[in-house]
């Protein structure tokens, strides 16, 4: 696979503590990738490493197959979208705002213009232009930092927590652009959020970033078919979901794995889904363990080691894997 | 109290009949504390936004000389220049002693620490995310620079209006390098200080109540500015 | 979109725009043109010639009736520089004006012997008098001499204000308390370090004696109340001389204006009107030199 960013040995300190510490990273270009973290966890400073605002302590990071060590970073920086967490708008109109990083390269205005028009059009902000920076919602903001970037046309394109500060229906219009860029696979599209499920139905991987270390993530439980509204199913492959009833369309289907409950019997509960599988993998995560049950589907299970002591589960044994259709969610 | 009423009315008179002396020294201190704020803003300025965007050893203390050196005496600054240019001095072969821009020079000298240090405060207020954000634009150096000017204009339009401030109302050097010559050197403050020695009170009033305005006004049409921004 | 990408995404090495770079050239510009103009009000075309002199032969008014005649003339700018004699001297020395016009004999003389100055020619005299309150509490008024009159403030220990700065008058001073035999010292006697105008206006209000030049006398007569309490002594005499600054040591001394101003000021049309010059019916200077 084609890795726009190829990292290793990277670490980096923030006066003698170590905020950062990864062994091995690629990023995959034109792909979605999501890094997952509670706050604190190193986000930012990986995704300022990225941008190249600052230099590692230690390590090298490989960017279409060059050292950038030794490179100059302002010209480094000029092929990355860079979109912060909170994304801060100059004193300026928002035509200016979007127009900047070109003005800062040296277009004519007349490019400018073009390419702001087609941006704005693009991320639905043509009636904003004219407005002062000042005074716009988080949304607003969000789109306009993600077009600043976007207007660029960066090799990669890094967004900071997008979601955190954004009211529901952009946080949705943000949702379909990044799916939407996930099905063309024509962008580079580094992503961190807190959230798993978020993480797990936009990206083709994630990473999982943990007090500055990297920890593998399972990618289960993401299945894509379609949803037949009249019974309120959803059809992938043999399997078939009964979903929430206020859900009429979507391609994609995701259940977190904690919310899977695994037994050795058919459950006799409220619980709409049940599917019948054996367990095929278990690996041990974080003090958590991981099973792969292969059913209809592939399903990845995440439970407590108390659970599997309690459960004697051993591969090759016949499980049932139950969920609640509330706790379905479909794109 | 007479004689005081009797000399703000003799002064308005003057200002109000457009004496021809009380204006020619009202427009030469104008025009040579103008050119001392856009020479000491021409250096001070980006030096003070250069001081908040690069890190350097040695910050603290060029702060530190910089808020001692606000209050820089104009009668040390017009010393140490007197000796300069006079003509027995290093840069006496320029001829420059008594003439306006000898006191320009002064004045400049005078009110850079002010307009350098206040920059530094005025872009050191700016957004913290300014930088970053800058530079993930892909701003150079001076476009990072011409950012903080953009975001900061308004302190640093204040810092100059308190630069000019300083230069009008400051007396020490205007005497000492400009020498108080009629129709040529003679400021506001050099006249004010000249007319009360003569005795020439009204004429010192009236030249002290346009130097008020002129205060003023600088300050009104800077706030007024913020406020239509 | 993809048409854009020749202009900018040459990424490595930039192109600065041409908006940016008009705008920063207009600002040069503008910034240049300033310097531009100021140099310009600086070196105006006209010649300058540079005048050192006492503050109280400025604040008599004198030169402001006396130069303009000479300025038409000739077409040029007189600056003059007010100070006390000493500073004036010091100017005349440092080569930073082209002539001083000064009152004080005995540091002229040093000034040309020492080299720095050329020419030293009479202008005018007027004379000194002793001023004091009206009710004359040192009885100054009866004295016949003027060192009589100063033994007499200092017996009554009366406040007198002296020039304190190396004026001519203040050297004037200095020299007649030597002839007197009085070394002046005590709360009574107060050097205040300022011209002569200003001089005046704080021994009325402290209403004390001092010594000052008749003509600065005659330009405040009406806003102080002080009076004359001694005069006609010959010692009293201020005799004017003006003096070229040495062009062999200061070669950029203006020479030939120096002179034709020289010239002009000891000349027919400048008796005339330093004779014509007056007061309150009193004539503040008489041209030529003191006998």
């Amino acid at each position: 696979m084609d890795h726009l960013y190829e990292i290793t040995d990277l670490s980096f300190s923030y006066s003698k503590r170590k905020v950062l510490d990864i062994k091995k990273l690629h990023i995959s270009r034109n792909r979605v990738t999501a890094v997952v973290g509670p706050n604190g966890c190193g986000k930012s400073t990986l995704f300022d490493l990225l941008s190249f605002l600052r230099k590692p302590d230690t390590g090298r990071i490989l960017f279409q197959g060059n050292e950038t060590m030794a490179m100059d970073s302002a010209s480094l920086r000029r092929q990355i979208g860079y979109v912060q967490q909170k994304p801060y708008l100059m004193k300026m109109s928002v035509k200016d705002n979007i127009g900047l990083g070109l003005k800062f390269r040296g277009a004519s205005r007349n490019v400018i213009d073009i390419a702001v028009k087609n941006i704005a059009d693009e991320l639905r902000l043509l009636s904003l232009l004219n407005r002062d920076a000042g005074g716009l919602s988080g949304g607003e903001v969000q789109k306009i930092a993600l077009a600043r970037a976007l207007v660029l046309q960066p090799e990669v394109i890094i967004m900071d927590e997008p979601f955190t500060y954004l009211d529901e229906t952009t946080g949705h219009e943000i949702e379909e652009w990044l799916a939407k860029q996930r099905d063309d696979r024509t962008k580079t599209i580094i992503f961190s959020t807190h959230d798993r499920l978020r993480a797990q139905s936009l990206s083709d991987n994630i990473l999982s970033l943990i007090n500055g270390r990297m920890y593998p993530i399972s990618s289960g439980n993401l299945f894509v078919g379609t949803v037949d509204g009249n019974t309120n199913t959803f059809i992938s492959g043999a399997a078939r979901f009964e979903v929430p009833e206020n859900v009429k369309s979507g391609r994609r289907l995701f259940v977190d794995p904690k919310h899977l409950v695994i037994s050795r019997e058919r459950l006799s509960s409220s619980m709409r889904n049940n599917f019948s599988g054996t367990i095929v993998s278990m690996s041990s995560v974080n003090g958590e363990v991981h099973l792969k049950v292969k059913s209809d589907v592939m399903f990845t299970v995440v439970i407590t080691r108390k659970s599997l002591e309690e459960l004697k589960l051993q591969l090759g044994n016949p499980v049932w894997v139950s969920c609640k259709s509330s706790q379905i969610t479909v794109i | 109290m007479d004689y005081f009423s009797e000399a703000i009315t003799a002064a308005l008179t003057l200002i109000f009949s457009f004496d021809e002396e009380v204006y020619v020294v009202v427009w030469t201190s104008l025009r040579i504390s103008f050119i001392a704020v856009i020479l000491a803003a021409a250096i001070g300025v980006p030096l003070g936004i250069l001081v908040v965007l690069k890190d350097f050893v040695g910050k603290r203390l060029l702060q530190q000389t910089l808020n001692t050196l606000m209050a820089l005496p104009t009668v040390v600054v017009g010393l140490l220049l007197y000796g300069l240019l006079t003509r027995q001095g290093p840069l006496g072969d320029l001829g420059l002693l008594y003439t306006t821009t000898a006191i320009i020079i002064g004045q400049a000298v005078l009110i850079l620490p002010i307009i350098w240090n206040l920059s530094i405060a005025a872009a050191g207020s700016a957004d913290p995310r300014l930088l970053p954000t800058s530079q993930a634009l892909g701003a150079s150096t001076l476009q990072q620079g011409k950012m903080y000017a953009h975001e900061a204009r308004f302190a640093i339009i204040a810092a100059l209006v308190a630069g000019f401030g300083r230069a009008l109302g400051e007396v020490g050097i205007a005497m000492m390098l400009g020498g108080n010559i009629e129709g040529f050197t003679r400021t506001m403050t050099t006249a004010i200080a000249l007319e009360t020695s003569k005795g020439e009170f009204e004429f010192a009033l009236a030249l002290g109540i346009l130097l008020l305005v002129a205060a003023f006004l600088a300050n009104f049409l800077v706030q007024r500015f913020q406020k239509i921004r | 979109m993809d048409i854009l990408k020749p202009s900018f995404k040459q990424r490595a090495f930039p192109q600065r725009s041409r908006d940016d770079g008009r705008s920063l050239i207009k600002k040069l510009l503008i910034f240049w043109l300033l310097i531009f103009v100021q140099f310009q009000a600086t070196a105006q075309a006209q010649e300058r010639l540079r005048l050192a002199t006492t503050t109280s032969t400025d604040n008599s008014g004198l030169l402001a009736v006396l130069h303009p005649p000479f300025e038409k003339q000739y077409g040029v700018k007189i600056d003059v520089i007010a100070v006390g004699t000493g500073k004036a001297l010091k100017l005349g020395e440092n080569g930073d004006v082209d002539v001083v016009m000064v009152h004080a004999p005995g540091a002229e003389i040093k000034f040309v012997e020492a080299g720095y100055g050329v020419e030293r020619l009479a202008v005018m005299y007027n004379d000194f008098v002793l001023l004091g309150p009206v009710e004359d509490p040192a009885m100054a008024t009866r004295a016949d001499t003027i060192t009589a009159a100063l033994i007499g403030i200092a017996g009554h220990e009366q406040t007198f204000i002296s020039r304190g700065d190396d004026s001519g008058t203040h050297k004037k001073e200095k020299s007649l308390w030597q002839k007197a035999g009085i070394k002046p010292a005590g709360e009574w006697y107060l050097a205040v370090g300022q011209g002569m105008g200003a001089t005046l206006r704080i021994a009325d209000d402290k209403q004390a004696y001092t010594l000052s030049d008749r003509g600065t006398y005659l330009a405040y007569k009406d806003k102080i109340s002080l009076v004359i309490t001694s005069e006609g002594d010959p010692e009293l005499v201020n005799p004017y001389h003006v003096i070229m600054v040495n062009p062999a040591k200061r070669p950029h001394v203006k020479t030939g204006l120096a002179r034709k101003y020289i010239t002009f000021i000891r000349g027919e049309k400048g008796r005339d009107i330093i004779r014509n010059f007056k007061k309150f019916g009193e004539r503040l200077f008489n041209p030529g030199a003191a006998e």
